[in-house]
């Protein structure tokens, strides 16, 4: 007896069978139906599907022998997927070297024909046959082979089939497992209160949360009326509403303080959705408690922050207010009686009167421009800035006619190239350049005319307008402090100034969403730039849709 | 030589009404000043006065018991039609907002700030007479 060699690729083909899954299967009418075929077309006793493991045939159907298996080394089927296109036939075992002396020929089912065609794979791999087997010695015709041929393709086709339906069928359960795990996990640990309602107002699940903020095991919650578990009170004010709009297909949801037993009163917004089965039918509601308790607390306590800032800040412009109405009035009288006794009693003073009283003049004068700027900068605050197309080159004309005397005085210059025209506010754009402007006219050099010159280039998305000065110029170190407010740098015998001019430019320029830049060389000049944005930010917020 | 007959200070502070009294007659004005400390002693003397005389009445905003809006809207009734009245705000005040609410009173033919100076009380002749009717 020839002991069958193995096929090229076997442990392949081995792989490729076990994958289909279906050694030790039970029988299957299918199957059994195609050996049925195969015995009654070629008209033999016996007909078998026979797949080749590793050390046995395994039949998956089998007619006319009551053995499920047989040894590999003993098979005829063993021998015939070495040709795996090609039929098999012996049509006498008994006069073949092969078969002549195996325990099948020799003994029971004592086989002498035997024809069996390859099950075989696309790529070539024969998993075992479809065969047919006589205790006569015979020979098949055409119409015979051709018939075992289409049965044994037959047969692949249903392996192939069945082994995608168990694919499909193992990984639609590790799916629904995974989704299972997932709804579990996100339901009983979220920090939310989840819980299940049928239609008769009964829980039906709890997750942890809303056991542990109700106080209640599963056990003592899972099967009883939510008028129970709430109290009729809250149950009826709180509840019942909710759940009967959701079991009407509508969800609902509202805020409300609720008495836990397990957590005291809390402020929650809750979730009624109805909960719908694959046909649509409503068979419940998921009720879903956010704890809004902190987030509230939070929220009035900011509340009642604001509004005490909002009243601080009132009561601070009112004092503010109060205060420089009624400093006003001394200073005035300072200033209005001092300059009287100089412009129509000059001639009765001493020169020492006379420059004690111009002391007195100056210092009135003084504290009123202090005021002036005070309150300039305080009414910024409560000032609404409007945006309006404005002229630069027009408002530097204006700034040029409020400037004259200071220019006249100081026997210098102001030049500006042409200005574009921005979005702002006039009056406010009129103070920001007159400070710049009349802060470069004033601090010059000794023996040199100021000039001051404005220009403006337009950069990606910004204006940029500069203010050149040809003054004494800022110390680095220094340059950081000239927008703070009463901040000056010089003594006032020198550079009279209330130390208010450059704080108000830049608030202004920040209430147009802009900002002012400064950079300087000591005994050269300043160079101040504003900073506009193409489009001011309210404007710009309104011009989307 | 002045337009006016008579011209009316009410105003609380009492240093500013001396100076501006100083100022106005340094003007040139001759005729009749009066001086009213609170808005309640001023309307109770336009309502007894035949109002014949060619007056201008300079009026605070910052003031106890009446402030100076409330002592226009409360003469309204009374100066209204008479164009022998002129109301100027004579005020420490530059605030915008009361700059705007003395724009809506018709009454309030000028705003003016403190202190009030010869050139200002000039022009303000010169456009009452220039208003005035032949």
């Amino acid at each position: 007896m020839l002991i069958p060699p193995r096929p090229e690729r076997e442990a392949e083909r081995l792989a490729r069978l076990r994958d289909f899954g279906v050694l030790d299967t039970l029988p299957e009418q299918a199957f059994e139906d195609i050996t049925a075929l195969a015995s009654s077309i070629c008209g033999t006793p016996m007909a078998l599907i026979s797949l080749i493991d590793e050390k046995r045939q395994w039949f998956k159907s089998v007619k006319g022998m009551d053995t499920r298996e047989t040894d590999r080394d003993m098979a005829f089927c063993a021998h015939a997927i070495l040709q795996p296109y090609d039929m098999m036939e012996v049509p006498d075992a008994q006069q073949d070297w092969r078969f002549k002396d195996n325990p099948l020929v020799m003994g029971a089912p004592n086989i002498r024909f035997y024809a069996g065609m390859p099950i075989t794979t696309p790529d070539g791999l024969a998993l075992g046959t479809v065969c047919v087997a006589d205790r006569e010695a015979r020979q098949l015709t055409d119409t015979h082979r051709s018939a075992l041929q289409s049965l044994a393709s037959l047969v692949l086709h249903l392996l192939e089939r069945d082994r995608q339906h168990k694919e499909h069928a193992r990984r639609e359960a590790a799916e629904a497992e995974r989704r299972l795990e997932y709804l579990s996990a996100a339901s009983l640990t979220g920090r939310d209160l989840m819980a299940f309602v049928d239609p008769g107002h009964v829980y039906r699940f709890a997750n942890a949360t809303y056991l542990d903020y109700w106080g209640r095991t599963r056990e003592d919650l899972v099967g009883r009326p939510v008028a129970e578990v709430m109290g009729t009170p809250q149950y009826e004010a709180l509840a019942r509403g909710g759940l009967d709009q959701a079991l009407a297909g509508r969800q609902a949801s509202f805020e409300s303080t609720i008495d836990f037993p397990g957590q005291g009163s809390r402020h929650v917004e809750t979730t009624y959705v109805p909960a719908r089965n694959d046909a649509g039918d409503i068979i419940g509601v998921v009720v879903r408690t956010h704890d809004i308790h902190t987030l509230k607390l939070r929220e009035e306590q900011l509340r009642a922050s604001v509004s005490l800032l909002e009243h601080k800040t009132l009561e601070q412009q009112r004092f503010i207010h109060i205060i420089s109405h009624d400093l006003r009035e001394p200073i005035n009288s300072i200033s209005n009686f001092s300059g009287l006794l100089m412009d129509d009693h000059l001639a009765e003073f001493s020169p020492a009167t006379l420059h004690h009283l111009q002391r007195v003049h100056a210092g009135g004068e003084r504290m009123k421009a202090s005021l002036d700027d005070l309150m300039r900068f305080v009414q910024l605050e409560q000032h609404a800035v409007s945006f309006d197309p404005v002229d630069i080159g027009q408002l530097m004309q204006q700034v040029h006619e409020d400037l004259s005397h200071a220019i006249a005085q100081s026997g210098g210059r102001l030049d500006w190239a042409a200005l574009p025209t921005v979005q702002g506010d006039r009056s406010l754009l009129r103070v920001l350049l007159q400070n710049l402007v009349a802060n470069g006219l004033k601090f010059s050099r000794p023996g040199v005319a100021p000039r001051v010159e404005v220009n403006a280039e337009r950069r990606e998305g910004e204006i940029r307008l500069t203010v050149q000065d040809n003054g004494i110029g800022i110390a680095a170190s220094q340059l950081d402090n000239i927008f703070d407010m009463f901040k000056r740098l010089h003594p006032r015998k020198r550079y009279q100034g209330t130390g208010l001019g450059l704080s108000i430019a830049r608030r202004i320029a920040e209430l147009h969403g802009g900002q002012v830049r400064v950079t300087s060389e000591p005994e050269v000049g300043s160079r101040f730039c504003l900073i506009l944005p193409d489009t001011p930010p309210s404007t710009a917020q309104e011009a989307r849709p | 030589m002045t337009f006016f007959e008579r011209i009316v200070l009410i105003d609380d502070n009492e240093d500013d009404n001396f100076f501006h009294g100083i100022v106005i007659r340094k003007a040139g004005f001759q005729g009749e000043l009066r001086v009213f400390e609170n808005g309640v002693d001023a309307l109770a003397f336009l309502q007894t006065d035949p109002l014949q005389l060619r007056t201008c009445v300079f009026v605070d905003i910052n003031m106890p018991m009446l402030d100076g809006f409330e002592v226009v809207a409360q003469a309204t009734p009374l100066l209204e039609g008479k164009t022998s009245t002129t109301v100027v705000m004579l005020t420490s005040s530059d605030a915008p907002s009361d700059r705007d609410r003395a724009r809506d009173m018709p009454l309030i033919k000028a705003f003016v700030t403190k202190p009030l100076k010869a050139a200002s009380f000039h022009q303000l002749v010169n456009e009452a007479q220039g208003t005035a009717p032949r």
